[in-house]
């Protein structure tokens, strides 16, 4: 899952709880501090959608076709409402109090369960999610945060995490732990963003430094990372 | 089972029967979002009501290579519009006062106080994707009431995809930014409910 899909999947009732958007979020900060700055609207969706059952159990019983075929002509003539229509114009689909109330039944039982499943859910997420802020004990400079207003290339994305990650006297000054995390952290990264390994990556920053490609904007980073200027 | 645009196909071709099938899909998430949008049930109700009529006497107009959802959703937000002005020309003739919009209710488990809470979440749900720019809130309705694609949303709303999900993810972010000044995250119906029934229990 690249963070195009984990997009999808966070705002995707369904998904929103996925191993795989819960393993994407893992190794990606940045897709993580999105979740985090945008779960509270996610929750009140979550929330509203869940006690909207009353419409989920509802279900148009009449014919539709059967009764409109006939009054077609009469229907609008474009995509635009009509604005002289009555408000009490006959709505074929909807319910006897009968079959609502039997309808209601039916929403309260699959409500409560899907409320079960979510609290399951949630709880299992809360969990995951204490357990790996323990697990990353650094914190990440301004270049490694979400842009509210630009849209970075992977390039730069993976730029920016392997330049507060790997470098050498940050990677020095972090506690053996810490320090095999951030390499993990990095891995995922590159794997994700570029599909290749850290070391090809580093190697072709190496070739960039060492080369003519002066121009490149991995150019400053590979700089920064091998302690050269290029000249 | 056949999908939207295949039955689509088979009511353009006169098989008018099968137009039952597309309403019985659609009609819940088109509801939510219509009343999340018009404030009102009964308006709601006519505008989704309004909407598949339009679709089906216009259905030899449907596209088979486009999203049957895109365009059907298409047809609501434009419907919704319409009774929206219809809607503030009555009100403004009658009083000039708005009536008092008649917020979602959530028909759910638990005692009043947990229903009256997620009535109130609704309300301010809606309240808050009022307040946002029009394209960020119907985007918000398409991807979470209707549940539709990002391309999905992209047809009906005439922009790109990625266009849409900037208008999704900015919408959100705004969501989210409002709901934390208002400080709601609070709110949650489960809690209270919880805690209610501790002291029942207790007692």
């Amino acid at each position: 899952m690249n963070c195009d899909q984990a997009f999808d999947a966070l705002t995707d009732n369904d998904l929103r709880g996925s191993h795989e958007l819960i393993q994407h979020l893992d190794g990606c900060p940045r897709c993580r501090d999105m979740a985090d700055m945008l779960d509270p609207a996610l929750d009140l969706f979550t929330d509203v959608l869940e006690a909207s059952g009353e419409f989920e159990a509802s279900a148009p019983t009449d014919n539709f076709a059967n009764e409109y075929s006939d009054n077609a002509e009469a229907a609008p003539t474009s995509e635009q409402a009509p604005s002289t229509r009555p408000r009490t114009a006959s709505r074929p689909w909807l319910q006897t109090s009968q079959r609502r109330a039997a309808s209601q039944r039916d929403g309260l039982r699959v409500a409560a369960f899907l409320m079960l499943i979510a609290v399951m859910v949630a709880a299992m997420v809360n969990v995951e999610r204490g357990g790996r802020n323990d697990a990353v004990a650094i914190s990440l400079p301004a270049d490694c945060q979400r842009s509210t207003t630009t849209e970075s290339s992977s390039d730069n994305v993976v730029a920016g995490c392997v330049a507060c990650h790997l470098k050498a006297e940050s990677l020095a000054a972090l506690q053996p732990t810490q320090r095999t995390h951030a390499r993990q952290l990095v891995q995922r990264c590159v794997s994700c963003h570029l599909d290749m390994t850290t070391d090809q990556y580093l190697a072709e920053l190496s070739a960039d430094i060492n080369g003519e490609l002066k121009s490149a904007p991995s150019f400053q980073l590979a700089s920064c990372l091998f302690g050269r200027n290029g000249g | 089972m056949l999908n939207d645009q295949e039955i689509m196909e088979r009511v353009r071709s006169g098989q008018v029967e099968l137009f039952d099938e597309l309403v019985n899909r659609h009609r819940a998430s088109m509801l939510r979002a219509a009343v999340s949008k018009l404030r009102d049930q009964a308006v709601a109700e006519e505008a989704v009501q309004d909407a598949f009529l339009s679709a089906f006497a216009h259905r030899h107009t449907y596209r088979a290579e486009h999203s049957f959802r895109g365009w059907l959703w298409t047809i609501l937000l434009n419907t919704c519009r319409g009774l929206a002005r219809r809607e503030l020309g009555r009100i403004d003739r009658a009083s000039g006062q708005p009536e008092s919009p008649t917020a979602i209710e959530p028909h759910s488990s638990g005692d009043a106080l947990s229903r009256l809470v997620r009535a109130e979440q609704a309300a301010l749900l809606f309240r808050f994707l009022d307040e946002l720019p029009e394209a960020q809130a119907d985007a918000l309705r398409l991807r979470f009431f209707g549940e539709l694609k990002f391309d999905e949303i992209a047809h009906a709303m005439n922009c790109s995809t990625n266009g849409a999900k900037q208008r999704v993810r900015s919408g959100l972010e705004r969501l989210s930014a409002a709901l934390r000044r208002a400080d709601v995250s609070s709110i949650d119906a489960r809690d209270i409910s919880g805690s209610n029934r501790s002291e029942g229990d207790n007692q």
